[in-house]
């Protein structure tokens, strides 16, 4: 507690917890270089929208490419603004830049949107609301978790102005393609000459501070490079520098965080000088932010819980990141062990990843010695398995809460729930290597991880069934939330399944590296995760907001994303049965899937239609912030915490300390006459009802 | 107690439901009246058909897996719409029925799937095994080659004669006081040095770089005897050969970055890595001419030349019947045509590698001599026979051409070619 700077500190004392509304924070303080976790997982909602509408245009540019790939057989299809932008031959997408849109893509979605959504957002959100504690266990910690978030997307995004544009070796960047330098071959794309564009004057000359000679870094992404690290020092100094005097303190900040910015800025080009290594350096800095959060939301869980509110009673939700932020905080430093390695290979030469007798045309590479490819796949595989997990899990959580909610009865199995999502995790860690089957390592291994592989669908069923036995004899409302958790179970089951297939050795032979893969990880990531995430930003709206969400506009939202995710998604399956490869950009090479084109049409129209439609939710989510009705205090009716406070709750949560009584989902409960019964309401033997079975 | 969903919000609902599955049908419509110049049709939906003697095994569990997923699939998403049916939001319920759990039924639903996943996993041991640990493996028969990948393209490698492969992908280092030893066994002089040592780093390094791309692509090493007869050749991009029926040992390696060997229709892939040495075994149950053989309609001679107009003959290929007198003893006339003869005992394939109709004359003139050898009906096909070899695994900039052609030719064909030790199938060990 003692390292909680400022009169933060005293704010989670528990003796404390109501008194602190006394603290009179300026606006900067309150809304930007906030330390509650409610502007913080806001902040983080934004961020990981933001990056959502970006990835989702690379997700549009690759299904235009594979609408209209440019080949003998076809002549591709000029893509709209980009292509005359570009200056593409004409306006065709070439094949470097669709490997790039890719890679970009994957990385983008994964690192900077499900996980800063689900994790980043709903764990700020949620955990303190829903244990009763007024904020998180080290808030100081939390707000350096989205600061640094920050820097690290400016350089994800900084890499699409580099020479050579962003990395194009896959969101799984293998080495030793990841290790190859950009070497100045190829058209320079249009967006960097752009970027080139020099200020005059005044400005050149500023430019020249915070970049280094030779940098290959354009004015665009050294300004807003410039910009996240300053605001980043920006947030450390605005809490810890202290020279007594308010005016004296604020210019001594300012003065520190540019000076920080520009040092940042400058060493961050050295690191990162082409589109592989903004790549290494985004996600090794992003696995940071990761762990500050893992740390505070285990502390914040363990420690923090209002009175009565023991493990047992929380709700599925914290269960869920509970055990997320254990498994961020076991895998991610392995990610950034493998990232750090990587780096040094791409940048310095070492070869910890390539082999002896390394030869790339022609030439014998500097790096090559005694390195072992197949290293950074099973380090890479370690954190990425888990954290394939880390993006599901909590959507799982949320999914269950919005289940009982609208079913209003209690989830069926709480406790076997508790040791699923366990259980999940566990075996989480002992599934990395069913990537790798085909990837040349021992077969007899490959054989041990498909046993584990197989046996972790037997959790993810248990969670199916009980999601099912919840609505069974339910009293169901199909609200828009509602409607999203259940496309989350009903496409989970999908992509859950699909898994066994490539669980195992044999089958996995053919339809490795195949669309099949691309149907299941979107079947899991998109039918899942994202719909559990709109699932939960529908369901949190209010408390987030205080605005009820436009429900036509959401049902609509809700029915087209559905219908054309499917559109998108399933034919994808019949294309990796085919032995579809992944990862190309003009299928049509190949004979034997020319026949396949049409279908690739099909699921072209579907995608660009799943676009289209989420401008519906952004229209959603603006409109019923700027005009959307009050939303009281419970609109679900629902029983957990963070529905018994305001909607949204003040700082500091909760004006009297919560005091739990019971399980997180007494609905339908015999013993009041509502059909639900609030955690903190107290009717005799309600605890006493959950062990009836 | 009133749902918060309002009248007008439930009717919503529905309207949204109709409209949105009315546009669903409208995208279907757009797009079946696309009229590109792309292949038309749907293209085939299922698994490729299988032509290696192991695959079949992995198709069998792939349907296991396939009904059972099936099967689950349909229960849970019926049980689903049932109960969201049933059990939906009516105003005259006034409560859900109040449970907790039940932990007999928790308990079916968790050890069924654990024996049903259990024992899956058991069969997929012993397909996988089957297909890597491969009895083949310990053939003496089988046919080796050594494919090795680069940017972005193959290196097939065959042992010769001696079925032994020599060693590869050895490349000089700047500190190396001498240069490999050439392939006549002495020493070597490049860039009018005995080694790369004798130069500075920075030249040294050019000099090994226009040594590999001059000299040894692949890093041969000349001076080990195994190789001395090697099939190999110094620019990419061959097609691969090789023999059906008879077992195949398939040793990946690569140059560069890791590449993948994939063959659809024989249900084989691997990983090729830099710094390692892959191997998979199979055996192709179908040679190249057999294929084209299968997919070719009999045509009567004097309508050949009509065929041969329709625009989907445009890559025809004309198997001819190689019992009928004088058409087996040229390989090419004046006319440009080229016979090759495939492994099929009945059949010569004759294409030319162009636009097949070119020249009506032309065109006539071979049918004619046709007729004279005594032909009345000829077969043709589109079918050329070969299969593609896929790479799977993202290579770089130009993965979506790493591409190549594999030809399966019969056991005496393939032994006609040299490429490895020839086949004699009573040597195969007893079992």
């Amino acid at each position: 507690m003692t390292a909680i700077p400022h009169s933060m500190g005293h704010a989670h004392d528990d003796a404390h917890s109501h008194g602190h509304e006394h603290v009179e924070l300026g606006f900067i303080k309150k809304y930007i270089y906030s330390c509650d976790h409610k502007i913080i997982g806001i902040q983080f909602l934004f961020m990981g929208l933001l990056f959502m509408i970006l990835g989702g245009l690379l997700a549009m540019l690759i299904r235009w490419q594979l609408a209209w790939p440019n080949s003998s057989v076809t002549p591709g299809h000029p893509v709209p603004i980009l292509g005359a932008l570009m200056g593409w031959e004409k306006g065709y997408m070439p094949p470097d830049f669709y490997m790039m849109v890719m890679s970009m893509h994957a990385s983008i979605m994964i690192f900077f949107v499900i996980i800063v959504l689900l994790v980043g957002t709903f764990g700020n959100y949620l955990i303190p609301l829903k244990i009763g504690a007024a904020d998180m266990a080290f808030p100081f910690l939390n707000g350096l978790a989205f600061w640094s978030a920050l820097p690290a997307g400016a350089i994800m995004l900084a890499a699409f102005f580099m020479p050579g544009n962003a990395a194009s070796a896959g969101w799984t960047s293998y080495p030793p393609l990841s290790a190859i330098q950009y070497n100045g071959g190829g058209p320079t794309p249009f967006i960097y000459d752009v970027s080139k564009l020099e200020y005059q004057g005044i400005g050149q000359a500023m430019l020249h501070v915070v970049r280094p000679d030779g940098s290959n870094w354009s004015a665009v992404p050294v300004i807003s490079q410039f910009l996240s690290q300053t605001l980043f020092i920006g947030f450390i100094c605005a809490y810890y520098i202290n020279v007594g005097n308010k005016y004296a303190n604020r210019a001594v900040a300012v003065v520190l965080s540019l000076i920080g910015g520009v040092i940042m800025t400058r060493a961050v080009q050295h690191v990162a000088f082409d589109g592989q290594s903004c790549w290494f350096f985004s996600v090794f800095w992003l696995g940071f932010s990761s762990l500050m959060g893992a740390v505070n939301y285990l502390t914040t869980v363990i420690k923090l819980r209002c009175p009565g509110m023991t493990m047992f009673r929380m709700p599925l939700s914290v269960w869920s990141l509970f055990i997320t932020s254990l498994l961020v905080l076991l895998a991610t430093p392995v990610l950034a062990s493998t990232l750090m390695l990587n780096l040094l290979d791409h940048h310095r030469f070492t070869s910890f990843f390539e082999p002896f007798n390394w030869v790339l045309t022609n030439q014998i590479q500097e790096n090559s010695g005694g390195g072992y490819a197949l290293l950074h796949q099973h380090m890479f595989w370690f954190y990425s398995h888990p954290a394939v997990y880390i993006m599901i899990l909590p959507a799982m959580g949320m999914v269950s809460d919005i289940l009982a909610t609208f079913s209003r009865k209690p989830i069926f199995g709480y406790r076997p729930m508790v040791y699923a999502i366990a259980g999940i995790a566990f075996l989480g860690f002992i599934v990395w290597a069913h990537h790798m089957f085909q990837s040349g390592m021992n077969p007899t291994l490959g054989t041990t991880f498909a046993v584990s592989t197989m046996f972790i669908a037997v959790p993810s069923a248990i969670k199916t069934f009980n999601w099912l036995g919840t609505l069974w004899r339910g009293n169901i409302r199909f609200t828009v939330p509602m409607l999203n958790a259940l496309a989350f179970v009903s496409m989970f089951v999908i992509g859950g399944l699909s898994g066994i297939f490539m669980a195992s050795t044999a089958v996995d032979v053919h339809i490795h590296d195949t669309y099949f893969i691309v149907a299941h990880i979107h079947y899991v990531l998109f039918g899942g995760s994202m719909f559990g995430i709109f699932a939960g930003i529908y369901y949190y709206y209010p408390k987030m907001f205080g605005r009820m969400t436009n429900t036509t506009l959401g049902y609509i939202h809700f029915f087209l994303s559905f219908i054309f995710f499917n559109g998108t998604f399933f034919p994808m399956h019949i294309l990796g049965i085919r032995g579809f490869p992944r990862r190309i950009a003009d299928y049509l090479n190949y004979t034997s899937f020319s026949d396949l084109h049409n279908l690739n049409f099909f699921i072209s129209m579907c995608a660009f239609g799943l676009g289209v439609s989420q401008i519906l939710f952004a229209i959603n989510f603006i409109g019923s912030w700027l005009w959307g009705a009050k939303a009281p205090k419970n609109p679900w009716e629902a029983t957990t915490l963070e529905w018994e406070t305001e909607s949204p709750p003040p700082h500091g949560n909760f004006h009297k300390v919560p005091v739990v009584h019971h399980g997180p989902y007494e609905y339908a409960s015999p013993l009041v006459e509502e059909d639900y019964l609030p955690q903190t309401r107290w009717v005799e033997g309600a605890d006493k009802l959950v062990h009836k079975h | 107690m009133s749902s918060p969903e309002s009248r007008p919000a439930r009717k919503s609902f529905r309207a949204c439901g109709i409209g949105l599955i009315a546009l669903f049908l409208f995208v279907i419509n757009v797009n079946s009246s696309y009229a590109g110049e792309a292949p038309t049709g749907w293209g085939q939906w299922w698994l490729p058909s299988v032509r290696s003697a192991h695959g079949p095994a992995i198709d069998s569990l792939f349907l296991v897996i396939f009904w059972i997923t099936m099967f689950t699939f349909i229960a849970v998403e019926t049980l689903l719409v049932i109960f969201l049916i049933k059990y939906r939001n009516r105003p005259e319920k006034k409560k859900a029925y109040f449970t907790h759990g039940n932990t007999k039924l928790e308990m079916t639903w968790t050890i069924l799937p654990a024996i049903v996943l259990a024992v899956l996993a058991l069969g997929s041991k012993k397909v996988w095994d089957e297909y890597r640990y491969s009895p083949a493996s310990d053939d003496p028969n089988r046919a080796l080659v050594l494919a090795i990948g680069q940017q972005f393209k193959w290196n097939f490698v065959y042992p010769g004669p001696d079925g032994k492969l020599g060693k590869y992908l050895l490349f000089p280092h700047p500190t190396d006081p001498k240069w490999p030893v050439g392939a006549d066994g002495k020493d070597v002089t490049f860039e009018g040095v005995p080694g790369p040592a004798s130069l500075p780093y920075k030249l040294a390094v050019a000099a090994i770089n226009k040594y590999i791309d001059q000299e040894n692509p692949l890093g041969k090493d000349f001076a080990d005897p195994d190789g001395k007869d090697d099939d190999w050749a110094k620019a990419p991009g061959r097609g691969l050969v090789l023999p059906a029926h008879r077992p195949i040992e398939v040793q990946l390696s690569s140059k560069d970055v890791i590449h993948d060997f994939f063959l659809p229709n024989f249900r084989v892939k691997l990983d090729a890595l830099p710094g390692m040495r892959g191997h998979i075994f199979f055996t192709s149950n179908m040679a190249s001419s057999e294929r084209s053989l299968a997919a070719a309609q009999t045509i009567p001679l004097d309508k050949l030349s009509a065929e041969l107009d329709k625009p989907t003959s445009k890559d025809a290929i004309i198997l001819i019947d190689e019992s009928a007198p004088g058409t087996n003893n040229k390989n090419k006339d004046a006319t440009g045509w080229r016979y090759i003869n495939p492994s099929s005992p009945r059949a010569s394939i004759i294409r030319n590698g162009m636009p097949f109709n070119p020249d009506p004359e032309v065109r006539n003139q071979v049918i004619q001599r046709l007729k004279d050898a005594g032909l009345t009906e000829v077969r043709i096909t589109t079918d050329p026979g070969d299969w593609e070899l896929v790479c799977e695994e993202l290579c770089g900039q130009g993965h979506n051409t790493m591409t190549a052609v594999v030809t399966f030719l019969s056991n005496e064909d393939y032994d006609k070619k040299n490429l490895d030790k020839p086949y004699h199938p009573t040597t195969a060990p007893a079992q």
